[in-house]
């Protein structure tokens, strides 16, 4: 692409235009007072290194592992995950729902992009997008296929749409050959996916 | 609001593309900082998610479609901005702020992000109130659109369907009210605090500004009036009006409702609500048991001496 000639060659090309208007509303913000530039960066870190589907790994294994933490979980999934030390912003109010061989349970927000950021961090694309806030209600057993999972005709699907309160957490179904495997060997086997229901597991390798 | 972001159920979306393993968070730095801003002005405390949510949904659905994720947060965040007098479009255009206003200071420094990330906001209350519906009970959504953000999608909508698990009870955190309010022409009637978080059934649902975080706020008789009397919606006005002014807090009104609708059925639940009000109004001394009554009787003498078709006026 060739570049715009301006008097000084050897300036830099600036960035699309949506990237220049956050630039300089960040720029008026700060000097205004408004937000606190590190404040800014101390959030962006958070997210994108401390929290994230990990944590929510954690707590599925802890719930395959322990009887009495599987039972805490599935009364109360707010305290049961807070003991993992994950709480807070979007994940105030929290229910695990629980994949057998009978239910298979699929998290969605109809109306915009509600989830549990404290276990599963940020959404992906996907999740936030038309088509699959539209389909998943309508059709989870053709929004799943796209997934690459199909589901005995028998399974019951249940979806679970998230409001701006309430936020949801798949307990997968723990992978058959698992039973001597530690927390930590059955944590790497749930995916981000899967906890939210257009996955499974992982089979232990 | 039933726009385009209420997509449930819609048809002709196109097809999904999962993701690969290595899609980045951000698919660009300023996503990162849109997200950022927008997390980092909230603590000013001016608007709350549902202002917010509506900032957002009231993008016009051609751009709603067309926009990617958070250039529609980029664009509620302006929005949400410019109608608290944070920011003014000229200063969002320069990017530069007005002349003469010395610099604020921003309530969320580095040091507390932190912290108020893992508070979060809890939206759950107190309340000695029961469920609304019992597990299992007949209910049907009402296809309802209030202006402001709703919690129940278009797709849940008139549907016979049964309960099948309740929550504890929640605030929604009132936009609306506060945005309709200043709206003569629009009346805020909410009455689905006890819709939801006490009461069994029976609530004119119209903006509701209350739920228990289901979707799920009304049984089948959905061609009932919102009130069967007229003094009922009056008892219901008052309240509101009286928790607007500061009379008592939503959670001292669900408090006094709950003791009393525990024993109260179908018609009888603004009997409950009327004797709740009493009982917080006399608790509060805001209104004496023997004036009410006293009251009561000069307006029962009124009517009496009323002749008919001449409107009853109270002497005093």
């Amino acid at each position: 692409m060739p570049h715009d000639h301006h008097d000084d060659d050897h300036g830099q090309e600036p960035p699309d235009d949506l990237a220049l208007r956050v630039k300089a509303l960040e720029t008026l913000l700060v000097d205004k007072g408004l937000v606190d530039r590190a404040a800014l960066d101390a959030i962006v870190e958070t997210y994108e290194h401390k929290v994230g589907p990990r944590n929510g790994a954690r707590v599925i294994a802890r719930a395959w592992s322990n009887r009495d933490y599987h039972a805490r979980l599935m009364k109360d999934a707010t305290a049961a995950i807070a003991e993992l030390g994950y709480c807070g912003r979007q994940g105030e109010h929290m229910i695990a729902v629980e994949n057998t061989e009978r239910v298979h349970n699929l998290v969605v927000c109809t109306l915009c992009s509600c989830y549990p950021w404290p276990v599963l961090g940020l959404p992906p694309t996907w999740y936030k997008s038309s088509p699959y806030r539209s389909r998943a209600v309508i059709d989870p057993r053709g929004v799943l296929a796209e997934f690459g999972l199909s589901l005995p005709e028998e399974t019951e699907i249940r979806v679970w749409d998230s409001t701006a309160e309430v936020r949801y957490l798949v307990l997968p179904q723990r992978p058959l050959g698992t039973d001597d495997l530690a927390e930590d060997a059955l944590a790497a086997l749930v995916t981000r996916d899967s906890m939210i229901g257009v996955g499974l597991a992982s089979a232990p390798a | 609001m039933n726009g385009v972001h209420d997509m449930g159920g819609m048809h002709g979306l196109g097809p999904i593309a999962p993701d690969d393993p290595d899609e980045p968070l951000f698919h660009e730095p300023w996503e990162a900082r849109v997200l950022a801003m927008t997390l980092a002005i909230g603590a000013w405390g001016r608007w709350n998610i549902d202002t917010s949510r509506r900032a957002r949904e009231s993008i016009p659905g051609p751009d709603y479609l067309r926009m990617s994720y958070y250039e529609k947060w980029l664009v509620g965040l302006e929005d949400l901005m410019l109608s608290a007098g944070l920011v003014t479009r000229d200063e969002i255009r320069t990017g530069r702020p007005a002349p003469g206003q010395p610099p604020l200071s921003p309530p969320m420094t580095a040091d507390r992000v932190a912290n108020a990330l893992a508070a979060g906001g809890p939206a759950t209350r107190d309340t000695a109130a029961p469920h609304g519906f019992a597990i299992g009970e007949p209910v049907r959504a009402r296809n309802i659109n209030p202006l402001g953000h709703t919690r129940l999608p278009a797709t849940s909508g008139d549907e016979p369907a049964s309960s099948t698990a309740t929550t504890a009870c929640m605030c929604f955190p009132t936009p609306t009210l506060m945005v309709w309010a200043s709206s003569p022409t629009v009346s805020t009637v909410c009455a689905s605090w006890r819709a939801s978080c006490g009461a069994r059934r029976r609530a004119p649902e119209t903006a509701c500004i209350w739920t228990c975080g289901m979707p799920i706020s009304n049984i089948p008789d959905h061609d009932e009036p919102a009130f069967a009397e007229p003094w009922q919606a009056q008892v219901f006005a008052l309240t509101i009006a009286l928790h607007e002014q500061g009379a008592f807090t939503w959670t001292e009104w669900a408090a006094a409702l709950g003791v009393r609708v525990k024993t109260a059925d179908g018609e009888a639940y603004y009997a409950a609500w009327l004797n709740a009000l009493e009982s917080l109004l006399a608790a509060k001394g805001l209104a004496d048991r023997d004036a009410l009554g006293a009251l009561k009787i000069a307006w029962a003498d009124a009517y009496r001496h009323a002749p008919h078709g001449t409107p009853v006026e109270l002497k005093r």
